[in-house]
């Protein structure tokens, strides 16, 4: 017998907490007198479970995964430990690190998250030694989507990086004008450092 | 590690533990970027945003009270980021309105019956506006109870039963939509 007073528009908004499971043993009891006497309520109830069970089935979306852990992983290494233990300085120094450390792994996740490509993604640095490529560095503080989307508008692939300087090397897509790529590339300079197009 | 509750993976995050770290975010990860992922259907941000709220676990840690448990507490950093987004794009305008549905659903149980495939589930949440979407998804993905999702959104306890209630019957009318379009109903 519960002692929880429940009309039964109260009773309703607790459906979809029975089928999860998460109410209260007062709170169950209550919803359990009103559905033996109400049919309509009742119908709702098995309703709220399968909608449960159906969006339980759905399968999880692709997210990062381990790529994103590893990109976790260099942002953190560059924090000297969480933010009680860190001096002011330490803070700052570290934020800066972890996000210079956050963009070189920003192309794996990049590189992983995007959708299957009709082009190899990657091309042998050793091989096709006469085409052109850019080496680039971007910003620290640039953003992976920022940065994943100027490489796609453009078509550029990583064939190569980061380096220890934080180097990208870019292989602009075949028959295109790689010097006008460079350039707006130099444009794009609130993502992008510096672009050299001497290979 | 991973044998080790969210509650004592954050203590050994708190005291810099990274091990600990990556074992709440494999526990984490994903049904964080499901979340994030459904508000704002762009795979790049919302890799973004669930690097940004695993980097602030890491920094706040010793700052978590136990007020609530510590998944409540990342979502609602998830929580407040997409919504910083949101604000961002002036995309969101918070609002419990319930659009008007003509009385033409079939019963209950019918509805489900009839969705013969996992799209069209996938497909009504999506029509859901973003306050009706993150109640019944906290519930149901996430088999949260009302006073968690109260905390993961910051609104009262009752505004969560409603919007879980109307977002259960949006989703039961789309549905019997589908099911009286496909002509099985």
């Amino acid at each position: 017998m519960s002692t929880l007073d429940l009309d039964r528009a109260g009773a309703e908004e607790l459906l979809a907490f029975q089928a999860n499971g998460t109410l209260s043993r007062d709170e169950d009891a209550a919803l359990a007198q009103w559905l033996s006497q109400d049919n309509a309520l009742r119908d709702s109830a098995a309703f709220s479970a399968k909608l449960r069970s159906e969006m339980q089935a759905l399968p999880m979306p692709q997210s990062p995964g381990e790529f994103g852990l590893a990109r976790l992983m260099r942002a953190v290494a560059a924090e000297d430990a969480p933010l009680q233990v860190r001096s002011r300085r330490g803070l700052w120094t570290g934020a800066i690190a972890a996000s210079a450390a956050a963009l070189v792994s920003a192309f794996v996740t990049a590189m992983a998250l995007r959708g299957p490509a009709e082009e190899p993604l990657y091309v042998q640095a050793s091989g096709d030694g006469d085409l052109p490529v850019l080496t680039v560095s971007f910003r620290p503080e640039a953003r992976l989507a920022d940065v994943a989307a100027l490489l796609q508008e453009h078509d550029l692939i990583i064939v190569d990086g980061p380096g220890a300087l934080g180097l990208y090397r870019l292989a602009p897509p075949p028959g295109s004008d790689s010097l006008a790529l460079a350039e707006t590339l130099r444009a794009a300079d609130h993502l992008v450092l510096s672009v050299d197009d001497t290979e | 590690m991973s044998a080790l509750s969210p509650e004592e993976l954050l203590a050994r995050v708190a005291a810099g533990d990274r091990q600990a770290l990556a074992a709440l975010y494999r526990v984490l990860e994903q049904p964080l970027y499901r979340f994030v992922q459904g508000k704002l259907n762009d795979p790049m941000q919302s890799a973004d945003i669930v690097h940004d709220v695993f980097l602030e676990v890491w920094r706040s840690a010793g700052r978590f009270e136990g007020r609530s448990s510590v998944r409540t507490w990342i979502f609602g950093i998830a929580y407040r980021k997409v919504i910083d987004v949101f604000r961002a794009n002036a995309r969101l305008h918070v609002t419990d309105e319930v659009p008007e549905t003509e009385d033409d659903s079939p019963g209950a149980l019918e509805c489900l019956a009839v969705a013969e495939t996992r799209d069209q589930v996938r497909h009504c949440l999506s029509t859901l506006k973003m306050e009706h979407r993150t109640a019944i998804e906290l519930a149901f993905y996430e088999d949260m109870g009302y006073r968690e999702i109260s905390e993961v959104t910051g609104v009262p306890e009752g505004t969560v039963k409603t919007r879980v209630f109307h977002a259960k019957k949006l989703l039961q009318h789309c549905l019997g939509r589908f099911g009286l379009q496909g002509g099985a109903a």
